[in-house]
């Protein structure tokens, strides 16, 4: 009696946190969906940002580390964003770039004359391209060839961990559909069906392409 | 719409929804290893073997003196005709580029495909390979999976192309889900009020996190 109750109970939890889950993490997931989708077909997307130059004096800080030192000029320039040090400092020059979803600010510092050129890149479609980066943004830093990878900026670190967070979920409504869908009355076999097909297609893209070329 | 559209909805949600469940794990697991930068790196296996490639090929990418009367057009139909010859002497499949630079009397054909990365290193003037194959574990194949096709990645291969129709019918059958899973939310009274909650609260914190990356 008391084995029944308790799964009941379990059984009543688990559908709850898988409406509960999939409701909160709705808007997170069409983002991640369509913007998925875009990553597939950057032809619908076609066509080069806009760009735009311009110049700026800026004193250079003459202490602190190269973050300390990119966040003072951001703060003259009025830039935010997470800061990326592509490869090695060029002679002469200071620069970096100050990442957002929505722009991404190259910025080259004159050491002798102050004189800062910055690029700001946007994307051509904003809605669309914003989209894009958000998919992207915490996972392209590999692309940059940072000496060092620290994320530097708040809101980075919080959408790093909603990232993190969603796929924890992800796996939650998964676990929680394939327990539901094991219950179901009378559609058992046809579950089974499905999932073994989706199984099917999936252990064939994991490791049959290896074995049967 | 009625009983029956419900049962319908509620039946395709369940089936479709049992179906992608793998695909959604490939993705899920492998954002966290993109998320972390986190890699695993396969041991290589190292193989030589003879290659033969014909004299005026090997001078037409490799020989300074003919490469000097060359113009770019010349050049780039002389590399084509190496990578050409090479792919056909290993049969290597899969997503396959070559294209044919040489550096320093060597050339280098890359094929990958999910779970294994096989390079071919030719010396031009040894007239010998090195074919080195990577066996990549199951979450590094999550990984190749997540990033192609991917927007810097035209796929030419079969398995790329079939993939990247996989992963879009992912997304399509996510959208459906979250559609459909919305539709029996709502005409369950019960837990109206409760979801309603959890929405808000996922809407107003996507939206914060929004505001904060991008208008701030």
């Amino acid at each position: 009696m008391a084995d029944a109750r308790r799964a009941n109970t379990f059984v009543r939890w688990n559908r709850k946190i898988h409406i509960f889950t999939g409701l909160y993490m709705l808007l997170f997931l069409w983002v991640f969906a369509v913007s998925g989708l875009l990553m597939n077909h950057p032809d619908w997307l076609a066509g080069q940002p806009h760009r735009r130059p311009t110049d700026h004096l800026v004193a250079l800080p003459e202490s602190g580390t190269n973050l300390e030192k990119a966040q003072d000029i951001m703060g003259q320039l009025g830039l935010r964003g997470e800061v990326v040090f592509k490869g090695a400092q060029k002679a002469g020059k200071f620069g970096f770039i100050a990442l957002r979803p929505n722009e991404r600010s190259f910025v080259s510092v004159d050491l002798a004359t102050g004189n800062a050129r910055l690029l700001s890149v946007t994307p051509r479609h904003p809605f669309f391209g914003t989209l894009n980066e958000l998919h992207v943004f915490t996972g392209v830093r590999g692309i940059f060839r940072e000496r060092e990878s620290v994320r530097d900026w708040l809101p980075t670190m919080i959408w790093s961990f909603s990232m993190d967070a969603l796929c924890a979920g992800l796996i939650v409504l998964v676990l929680s559909a394939l327990y539901m869908g094991w219950l179901v009355e009378g559609r058992r076999a046809g579950v089974l069906l499905s999932f073994a097909l989706g199984m099917a297609v999936f252990a064939y893209f994991m490791w049959g392409q290896v074995w049967l070329q | 719409m009625g009983k029956g559209f419900y049962r319908w909805n509620r039946q395709l949600h369940l089936y479709f929804g049992v179906f992608i469940c793998p695909f959604l794990l490939i993705f899920a697991v492998s954002t966290i290893m993109l998320n972390h930068q986190i890699r695993f790196t396969a041991e290589a296996e190292v193989m030589p073997v003879p290659v033969a490639i014909p004299e005026e090929i090997v001078a037409r990418v490799n020989d300074p003196a003919v490469l000097a009367g060359m113009d770019k057009a010349e050049k780039a139909a002389a590399r084509r005709a190496l990578a050409d010859h090479l792919l056909g002497e290993f049969d290597l499949g899969g997503e396959v580029a070559a294209l044919g630079f040489v550096k320093k009397g060597k050339t280098v054909l890359r094929s990958t495909r999910p779970g294994q990365t096989t390079r071919v290193i030719v010396d031009l003037v040894q007239q010998e390979a090195e074919i080195v194959v990577q066996r990549h574990n199951l979450f590094e194949t999550m990984r190749y999976l997540h990033l192609n096709p991917g927007p810097h990645r035209h796929p030419v291969w079969i398995g790329t192309k079939i993939w990247g129709w996989i992963a879009d019918a992912t997304v399509y059958l996510t959208l459906f889900l979250t559609l459909s899973g919305v539709y029996m939310w709502a005409v369950l009274k019960v837990e109206r009020k409760s979801g309603l909650l959890f929405m808000g609260a996922g809407c107003v914190s996507f939206g914060v996190i929004l505001y904060a990356l991008v208008i701030l």
